[in-house]
C-alpha cells in the first residue's frame, strides 16, 4: 500500500508553463468502512487518517447519527468541533512555520520547526476548552510578533477557478455525490477553491490581494486570518460550530460537512441495517487539484524562463493549495 | 500523507532526526514535533517530519489492515490532462 502522492507534469516552452497534468495518486480508502459496524466507523477512520484525523474523525461520527436520524443535543457540535480546532490550528502553524520557510530556503527564515513542535505540544496538553483558549490566546499574542514567510513576488496569473462558497450540509445533502463526485468533486458543474482563501475571502485584506492579484500571497494571508480567528473562537464555544454540521439525505443516507484546515471535508454514509452499505469521502486536495481545478488553471501560462523558475511557480502554487499528500513535479518539453 | 500508514524507527540520527521504514526502503524524517521516540517505535509521518508516535499493537493493527485490504484501496489512478 503507497502513501498517496500528486504528480504535477508541467509542460514548459522556455518562456513559460504552457500547461499541466496532475496524476493524482491519493488512495481512495471509503472502500475499507464498507460492512463495518456503524458504530465502528469513527474509531476506523482514526486508525485510518494520519493527518486531519480529528475532522474525519468527527465527519464520520456525525455521519453515522445523520443517517440514523438521531438529534443532536445541545453543544454536541461544540464538542466534536473543539479537536477539529485544535488540530486545524496545529496544521495551520505546521503551514506557516515549516513548509513555507523549507519551499522559500532563505538562510535569514529558516523553518521554525522547534517553535512549531513547542505550539502543537502546548495545543495537546490543553486539558479542556478553558486552558485551550488560553494557550491559543498566547499563540495570537506570539503570531503577532513573529517573522512570518512572504511568499515573493507573482507574476500575473490566467485563468483562476471560482472559490467554493461554504456552503452547510443540507444543501450538500441535495445534492446526488456519486462515486465520480469523490474523485472529481464540483459544483454545478463548475470545479472550484477550497480551504482558507475560500473561507476568508471577504475579509478586506484579502479582497484587496485578489484584487491585485496576488493570488498565492492572499491565500498565505488567509491562512493567518483564519490562526487568529479559530484561536479566538475557542473562547467563544457557539463559534466553533460553524466548522461543522450534518443532515440526513434520506432514510439511513447520512451526510456531514466539516471545516479542515485543508478546506470542506464532506462524508455520506449509507446505511445497510446497521452496518456500512457504502461510504464516500470528500477531501479537499480532490478540489483544489482537481484536472482541470486550481492548480491547473493558475500555472497554466506562468511565465518561467528556466527550468528552476518553472519548478519554483508550480511547487510555491502548490503549496498554496495545501495538498494532503506529497506532490512532485516533472518536465514534458513543449 | 493522508493516510495513518505507520512507518517505524530503525535509527535515531543526530539532530532530532531518525531514519524510518516506508515499505522496506530507509528515509529520513525529523522528530522535532514528537516526543521520546525510541528504535522500534512507530511513526505516522507528514512531508519529512513525524507527526504522531503510535504504540506497537496500534500500529500493527494499522498496517494488518493496509495490508489486507491496499490493493482495494490503491487502484492504478487514472491520468488527468489539463
Amino acid at each position: 500500500m503507497h502513501e498517496g502522492s500528486l504528480d504535477l507534469a508541467l509542460t514548459w516552452d522556455g518562456k513559460r508553463i504552457v500547461a499541466a497534468t496532475v496524476v493524482s495518486k491519493r488512495p481512495q480508502v471509503a472502500s475499507l468502512l464498507r460492512g463495518l459496524p456503524a458504530a465502528a466507523v469513527s474509531d476506523r477512520v482514526l486508525q485510518l487518517f494520519g493527518i486531519c484525523r480529528q475532522a474525519q474523525a468527527a465527519a464520520a461520527a456525525l455521519c453515522v447519527r445523520s443517517a440514523r436520524g438521531e438529534r443532536l443535543a445541545p453543544g454536541a457540535l461544540d464538542e466534536l468541533a473543539l479537536p477539529v480546532a485544535l488540530e486545524t490550528i496545529s496544521e495551520h502553524l505546521c503551514h506557516l512555520l515549516i513548509a513555507w520557510p523549507s519551499l522559500l530556503a532563505d538562510p535569514s527564515r529558516p523553518p521554525r520547526v522547534a517553535d512549531c513542535g513547542d505550539w502543537r505540544r502546548r495545543l495537546r496538553a490543553a486539558a479542556d476548552r478553558r486552558s485551550a483558549a488560553a494557550v491559543a490566546a498566547d499563540l495570537v499574542g506570539w503570531l503577532g510578533e513573529a517573522d512570518l514567510p512572504s511568499p515573493g513576488d507573482e507574476s500575473p496569473h490566467g485563468a483562476v477557478a471560482p472559490l467554493l462558497p461554504l456552503l452547510p450540509a443540507a444543501e450538500w445533502a441535495c445534492m446526488e455525490l456519486m462515486e465520480d463526485f469523490a474523485l472529481r468533486p464540483n459544483l454545478a458543474g463548475e470545479v472550484a477553491e477550497t480551504g482558507t482563501l475560500a473561507r476568508q475571502a471577504g475579509a478586506a485584506a484579502i479582497t484587496r490581494l485578489l484584487a491585485a492579484g496576488r493570488r498565492i500571497e492572499a491565500r498565505l494571508r488567509a491562512r493567518l486570518l483564519e490562526l487568529h480567528s479559530l484561536a479566538a473562537a475557542l473562547a467563544d464555544p457557539p463559534r466553533l460550530s460553524a466548522l461543522l454540521d450534518a443532515r440526513p439525505v434520506r432514510a439511513d443516507v447520512g451526510l456531514a460537512r466539516v471545516e479542515t484546515a485543508r478546506g470542506t471535508l464532506l462524508h455520506r454514509l449509507d446505511l445497510a441495517g446497521d452496518g456500512v452499505g457504502h461510504y464516500l469521502i470528500v477531501s479537499p486536495t480532490e478540489w483544489n487539484f482537481h484536472p482541470q481545478g486550481p492548480f491547473v488553471r493558475e500555472i497554466g501560462g506562468c511565465p518561467a524562463d528556466s527550468r528552476r523558475a518553472a519548478r519554483f511557480a508550480a511547487e510555491r502554487l502548490a503549496l498554496s493549495l495545501d495538498p494532503c499528500v506529497p506532490f512532485s513535479c516533472s518536465f514534458v518539453d513543449a | 500523507m493522508c493516510l495513518a500508514l505507520p512507518c517505524r524507527v530503525v535509527e535515531l540520527l543526530p539532530g532530532e532526526q531518525a531514519t524510518v521504514d516506508v515499505d522496506g526502503v530507509g528515509r529520513r524524517v525529523s522528530l522535532a514535533l514528537v516526543d521520546e521516540v525510541a528504535v522500534g517505535d512507530y511513526v505516522i509521518v507528514h512531508v519529512g517530519y513525524a507527526l504522531t508516535r503510535l504504540d506497537a499493537d496500534e500500529a500493527l493493527k494499522t498496517l494488518a489492515l493496509f495490508a489486507e485490504l491496499g490493493q482495494a484501496a490503491a487502484p492504478e489512478p487514472p491520468a488527468w490532462s489539463a
